[in-house]
């Protein structure tokens, strides 16, 4: 049996939870609370075992990272499963940061609260695929390549896109027409493999093409 | 044709010369008529003489008819007399009897009979007949030489033209001296004039004679002249100065300063009858305010004496002294001030209302962004967990109705429409999280929504301050759905990014783009996205070129000290 401490200020959605984990028959609701402060309180008070805390992140009074952070240093043994609202990477993010084991949106409840339970019970994390892929895409290293596959004016061109100038401005400062700009923007673009401002920035930035400003 | 021009002293001097040369000539010419008469006088008397002499001496000696006697006598008198040139004796018959010449009579004597001149090789020669015993015993005929009579004329003459020469050269350098000397306070107010001309200060010559009147005359056009171009100088001053604030203190500092600087006056106030104190501002005055005389009078209300002053407006009088200035030109002066502060009053005005106007906006888009705020988190929260409930009762209906299914899709899809929805309306990630993630979830949605590939990238080293997250939020928002909305576009990146003090927003994509000159900023949402930058002192510039795709660009000062 996983014992389980429920942490939401909505009266049904609490209902619905519980329904859900008990109907599995591996679940036991051993408390409920609906704030973050609620809940410390009961579980500083009682010694009752508990192996995981579902919680919501929008609460009243301290919300639920704040929350999540005090229970795990309450009882650091104790498992953390968010059940949000938000389904952005970053919550998801800061919630493992703040302790947390697992993280799932409120609209795949029904599909995925058991599996979450259970892996975490297994001492295992669990994210959903959707986020999880959010939150590696930009982390991802490509192998870049470096500022010589570029000439000079080029250079000059990728550098000044990367300041954030306008083409205007680029072309005055490098005394060309916009459409040379343009045009030296488009073969830095391909030499790179990088199409887009932001890409050309964020390279601009990796190799040091905007050192000395 | 210009006439030819004749210096003034050149033309004195041709008085002095033609004047000395008329009065010189008809001193010569009636000297020389004068001496020529009285020789003419003298020799005829003493040819009259000299015959009548001879006439005497010789009668007897005729009447003896001893001609070799006379001959001699005759000789002799030539000896005694050199003038005499020559003489002979004719008989009643008109036969020469004897005569002096040595080389023989010349016959061409006798032809030319009683004429009295002669022509001669040693000069013109006299002749006169004298009748012996009334022309019984014949005639003596002399002949007198003019020269010696008359040399002596002539050299008084030619030593009278001489003098009168010599006299002249001296008079025409006395003249030449003089005329100098009295062209000279002429020079003087010519160059004094050519100073004035070039706006330099002259000192004009005033001799104690006619001159000296338009000297005079000239001293005072000087000294007008002269404060004219400083009175015009000092409202050239004045006026740039005046033109370079709109700070109204500022404006009577610089119109005091102006005032003494140029040294018009060596005190200068600002007075007001209104103020508490009345005293504004002071320039170059010893005196302490308290015991300003002008300010005592003001405050007793009395007309201000001792002082030039200047009434600028109900609220502010200048008093003036430690000199004199026409009232023409403070006239001018009061006119520049109070222009001056007239049009530091109307811009004070428009930059009030425009404020104001900005106050207005950023207040109404502050309530809109926290109304907004609100509810999107009520949709969230409230309408969000209720219909989050309401699927988890539904899971929990037994027996499951056959229609549970739909009715479970039904609500995740309201769910998921009322997420959305909050989320347009304000996300919760940007005040949670941040710009950078509400951007990026924003840009993921709109575009994958329409899509159309997407990159952001945000490089900031510090959080940006919430009001202005909000702004580059809402901006970005705005420019994601003309892409969306109109650009065709394939490719939309967002650039985020902090540099030099500053925060820039990048939005660009590779659609179709649009003539910005073509497009009216109200239709295409530009003007919203302007007027938020601006509100927090940015600028927004928009390039697009018909199918070359369309960037725009925020640029918003980032303040001093950010709070993280």
């Amino acid at each position: 049996m996983i014992r389980v401490f429920l942490v939401d200020d909505h009266p049904v959605v609490r209902a619905g939870v519980r329904f859900i984990l008990e109907r599995s028959g591996e679940v036991t609701v051993v408390g409920e609370a609906i704030s973050g402060e609620e809940a410390l309180e009961k579980l500083a008070k009682t010694a009752t075992e508990v192996d995981l805390a579902i919680l919501d992140l929008s609460l009243p009074g301290i919300d639920g990272i704040a929350c999540a952070r005090r229970l795990k240093e309450l009882r650091p043994n104790l498992k953390l499963l968010a059940l949000s609202m938000h389904e952005e990477a970053e919550y998801a993010e800061r919630f493992l940061a703040a302790g947390g084991s697992g993280y799932l949106g409120k609209s795949s409840i029904e599909y995925e609260l058991m599996d979450a339970v259970k892996a975490l019970a297994r001492g295992e994390h669990y994210v959903p695929q959707d986020l999880l892929y959010a939150m590696i895409q930009h982390r991802q290293e490509e192998p870049r390549p470096t500022p010589e596959v570029l000439t000079e004016r080029e250079r000059s061109v990728v550098r000044g896109i990367a300041m954030g100038m306008t083409y205007k401005q680029i072309a005055a400062e490098l005394e060309l027409s916009e459409k040379t700009v343009a045009t030296y923007r488009e073969r830095a673009a391909s030499k790179l493999g990088l199409s887009s401002r932001a890409a050309l920035t964020r390279w601009a930035l990796e190799v040091g093409l905007l050192e000395g400003d | 044709m210009p006439r030819r021009s004749v210096s003034l002293r050149a033309k004195l001097l041709g008085i002095v010369a033609v004047t000395f040369a008329i009065v010189g000539g008809g001193l010569w010419l009636s000297a020389y008529v004068i001496l020529n008469d009285q020789a003419n006088h003298a020799l005829d008397a003493r040819i009259e003489g000299l015959s009548k002499s001879l006439a005497g001496e010789l009668t007897d000696y005729v009447l003896m008819n001893d001609l070799y006697t006379v001959r001699r006598i005759l000789k002799r008198a030539q000896q005694q007399h050199p003038d005499l040139a020559y003489a002979y004796l004719l008989s009643p018959g008109g036969d020469l009897l004897t005569h002096t010449f040595d080389g023989g009579f010349p016959d061409a004597l006798l032809n030319l009979g009683q004429r009295e001149r002669i022509a001669s090789e040693a000069g013109p020669v006299r002749q006169r007949q004298v009748e012996l015993l009334g022309g019984q015993a014949g005639s003596l005929w002399l002949g007198v030489y003019e020269n010696v009579a008359l040399d002596g004329v002539r050299r008084t003459l030619a030593n009278l033209a001489l003098a009168l020469l010599l006299g002249g050269l001296a008079a025409a350098l006395v003249a030449g001296r003089m005329t100098k000397a009295f062209l000279a306070p002429v020079r003087g107010m010519v160059a004094a004039v050519e100073s004035l001309e070039k706006g330099r200060r002259a000192q004009v010559p005033v001799p104690n004679d006619e001159l000296g009147v338009l000297g005079r005359a000239l001293e005072r056009f000087s000294e007008t002249a002269r404060r004219r171009s400083l009175e015009l100088r000092t409202l050239n001053l004045l006026g740039q100065r005046l033109n370079k604030t709109l700070d109204p203190q500022e404006m009577l500092r610089a119109t005091l300063n102006t005032l003494v600087e140029t040294r018009w006056f060596s005190c200068a106030e600002a007075l007001s009858p209104t103020a508490e104190g009345g005293s504004l501002l002071r320039v170059g005055c010893k005196v302490p305010p308290s015991e300003c005389p002008a300010l005592r009078q003001l405050q007793l209300g009395r007309p201000v004496e001792g002082f030039q002053t200047l009434e600028i407006n109900e609220e502010v009088v200048l008093a003036l002294s430690g000199g004199t200035a026409s009232e023409a030109f403070l006239a001018a002066v009061a006119d520049y001030l109070r222009n001056g502060l007239e049009r530091a009053r109307v811009h004070e005005h428009i930059r009030e209302k425009e404020l104001e106007r900005r106050r207005l906006l950023q207040a109404l888009l502050r309530a809109q962004e926290e109304e907004r705020g609100r509810i999107a988190k009520d949709l969230h929260d409230q309408v969000g967990q209720s219909l989050t409930a309401l699927r988890l009762g539904l899971e929990a209906l037994e027996p499951a109705p056959p229609t549970l299914h739909a009715l479970k899709r039904l609500v995740e899809t309201t769910l998921s429409d009322v997420r959305r929805i909050g989320r347009e309306l304000r996300p919760a990630a940007l005040d949670e999280l941040g710009l950078e993630a509400a951007l990026r979830r924003m840009v993921q949605e709109m575009a994958g929504f329409a899509e159309i590939e997407s990159d952001v990238f945000v490089h900031c080293s510090r959080p940006l301050p919430p009001e202005l997250e909000t702004v580059l939020y809402r901006v970005a928002q705005e420019a994601l759905t003309n892409v969306v909305r109109h650009a065709r576009a394939k490719h939309v990146s967002v650039l985020l990014k902090e540099h030099n003090r500053h925060v820039q927003l990048v939005v660009e994509d590779d659609g179709t783009g649009f003539d910005p000159r073509r497009v009216s900023e109200s239709s295409s949402g530009l003007i919203g996205m302007r007027e938020r930058i601006e509100l927090v002192g940015g600028e927004l510039v928009v390039e697009s070129h018909a199918g070359e795709g369309t960037s725009i660009y925020a640029r918003v000062p980032l303040p001093v000290e950010v709070r993280a």
